[in-house]
């Protein structure tokens, strides 16, 4: 089958920031968690897809389309859910429903219907009452409602409360279920990508710094907790970056089992995604 | 069927979810023929990513436990008494290495080492 | 595309309802003085609603969302086009109504007059609007707004003065070639227009 993504190369410039040969996949079947500070390139590079912004260079392909030919014919089967909400505040979900039934050809009213009762959204009220969770499961289940393919979520899962987040990540694993199908998800709360996650790429200033398998990442890579001697002995290759604070200095390393086997008495522990993006942006090599 | 994965075990998690479908073959709570849940329903319900499902299966199948039918699904495979067996004798070996190992290096000779196994499995 | 026009007719509704009681209001104050002046403020009040739409647009960051839909830029502008003849039909013909009611009431005979005055004061909406959209699309709605409020005053006076001048037409020359060339004027400045905003529209990024 193939990628439901494919960039190559992508390149975009602006004044104070590039995208400098931004390449990842996204499998069908998977999820790939996108991760990176603010201001690394992701938003960039979602709109880059999009095409709401030119490209400078690179290809991108979606669901085994050129993004920029088959433009169209991409979007009917791409749910694209944007931090926010974008609707009109004095809308109600029947005008969404009316207005998306004439823009998307597999617009399915009943699947709208199902999901605004799942996620308890009132049919009488406008948007404008709605608070901010019922905003974006608004928008979840609008991006769902015309049979996508292809999930793109930016940031769709901030400022939401963990139960919230929670129905969101569930109603993402049932998307998941059909082979097909794959999501892009692009989170600063990185604890949802640590748990459902099947890949992660990490976007920093504008450059893939990593692009792996997340149960790899998270099994492999460990955090070394030692004093400064142990430190100075440990050999270049054995750690990707490191951080020092007055009582001790914290290593991460890329082979944990290897690591405690040499240093049996030191103090070994797993890392999660956030604790390996701090390393990278605030450690040092 | 149960399925408990510990997200602060040292064993990376498809590990865990191999070795416990593993016992419940073993201990016979899952009989030949017996179809496991679908690695993508699986990943779901546990909330992990389908790739740990999908390598946690193809170790299992690796090892013999199950057979993957492609449009189907995953089955416990038919097994023979001699090849649980095999199977029961490595975990017994590797438990017994890391008895060896303690005694070792804690200067515990080789007869009080032997009476205790005899204590053991003979029963007090 | 027909969403598209759906959703400004329902953002409208509002604006509408408070506009059907203005108008009403300056209907009873200016009927009885017999001028033409409610007729362009309806048609103005009419024009200028299109610009309400693109800002609502704004507000909700819609733009940029709307095309990770199967829409294309270009259904995007034509819609807005196509809303702003829409807008500007619905207040050529609530002028006309109101005209002939006013002409009713104050039992008068129905004159040409008033055929002629909407028809223009139609065709200078479109040119008004033609102005305005692409304006909006190179500068946003922000400033557009500020040259909403000073470009006003463009079709304002044109209209006052059309209402004014009670048409003194030279007799030699047929009035409906004026109307002609006003007509062939607008065709002109809305294809324009419409180019223009096209490719503002085209290249920009969200």
């Amino acid at each position: 089958m193939t990628n439901a993504i494919e960039i190559k190369n992508l390149n975009k410039n602006y004044k104070d920031f590039k995208l400098k040969d931004v390449s990842f996949k996204v499998p069908r079947g998977s999820i790939v968690g996108f991760i990176g500070e603010n201001g690394a390139g992701k938003t960039t590079t979602i709109k880059a897809m999009l095409n709401l912004v030119r490209r400078d260079g690179g290809t991108i392909e979606m669901l085994g389309m050129d993004a920029l030919k088959d433009e169209k014919k991409i979007k009917e089967s791409l749910g694209v859910v944007m931090d926010g909400c974008n609707f009109h505040d004095n809308l109600k979900t029947g005008d969404i429903s009316k207005m998306l039934a004439s823009i998307y050809k597999n617009w399915n009213v009943q699947l709208f219907q199902n999901y605004l009762k799942k996620f308890n959204l009132p049919e009488n009220k406008i948007i404008k009452e709605f608070s901010r969770g019922m905003k974006m499961k608004l928008q979840i289940a609008v991006a769902l409602s015309h049979e996508p393919e292809l999930l793109i979520l930016d940031e769709a899962t901030s400022g939401l409360d963990p139960i919230v987040r929670e129905e969101i990540l569930d109603v993402f694993m049932e998307f998941i279920q059909d082979e097909k199908h794959a999501i892009l998800i692009s989170s600063h709360i990185t604890s949802d990508l640590d748990k459902i996650a099947d890949y992660i790429v990490f976007i920093h200033q504008g450059e893939i710094l990593l692009d792996e398998e997340k149960e790899t990442l998270l099994s492999k890579m460990g955090v070394l907790k030692c004093g400064e001697e142990d430190f100075r002995r440990l050999e270049k290759n054995e750690y990707i970056r490191y951080r020092k604070n007055q009582f001790s200095f914290e290593v991460l390393v890329n082979d944990k089992v290897a690591i405690k086997k040499k240093y049996p008495e030191t103090v070994v522990d797993g890392v999660t995604i956030e604790e390996m993006m701090l390393f990278y942006v605030r450690g040092e090599k | 069927m149960n399925i408990a994965i510990s997200n602060s075990s040292d064993k990376p998690i498809y590990e865990q979810i191999a070795m416990q479908i593993k016992k419940m073959i073993i201990s016979g709570e899952l009989s030949p023929g017996d179809a496991l849940p679908s690695m993508r329903f699986l990943a779901k319900e546990l909330r992990i990513s389908v790739i740990t499902t999908k390598r946690a299966y193809s170790d299992l199948e690796r090892d013999g436990f199950i057979e993957t039918v492609t449009g189907k699904g995953s089955f416990v495979a038919n097994q023979n008494l001699s090849f649980i067996r095999e199977e029961q004798l490595r975990l017994v070996e590797e438990l017994l290495q890391k008895a060896v190992d303690i005694a070792r290096s804690s200067d515990i000779s080789w007869e009080e080492l032997s009476e205790l196994l005899e204590l053991l499995y003979k029963g007090e | 595309m027909k969403g598209l026009i759906l959703k400004d007719l329902i953002n409208l509704k509002s604006t509408f309802k408070m506009l059907g009681l203005m108008i009403t209001l300056f209907a009873v104050i200016y009927i009885p003085q017999g001028n033409g002046f409610i007729f362009g403020m309806i048609i103005l009040m009419f024009a200028m609603m299109v610009v309400t739409t693109i800002s609502y647009d704004d507000l909700a960051k819609w733009d940029a969302y709307a095309l990770t839909m199967p829409v294309t830029r270009k259904e995007m502008v034509l819609s807005k086009y196509l809303m702003m003849a829409l807008l500007n039909t619905l207040g050529a013909v609530l002028a006309l109504i109101v005209g002939i009611v006013g002409n009713m009431i104050m039992r008068q005979s129905f004159s040409m007059e008033i055929l002629v005055i909407i028809g223009v004061l139609y065709l200078v909406a479109f040119c008004y609007g033609s102005l305005i959209v692409p304006l909006i699309y190179q500068f946003g709605a922000e400033k557009a707004r500020l040259m909403l409020i000073l470009s006003a005053l463009i079709p304002t006076g044109l209209i006052l003065l059309l209402t004014q001048m009670q048409i003194p037409l030279p007799e030699a020359i047929n009035p409906l070639i004026y109307l002609f060339l006003l007509l062939g004027f607008t065709v002109i400045m809305v294809s324009g227009s419409y180019l223009i905003s096209l490719r503002i529209y085209s290249n920009k990024e969200f």
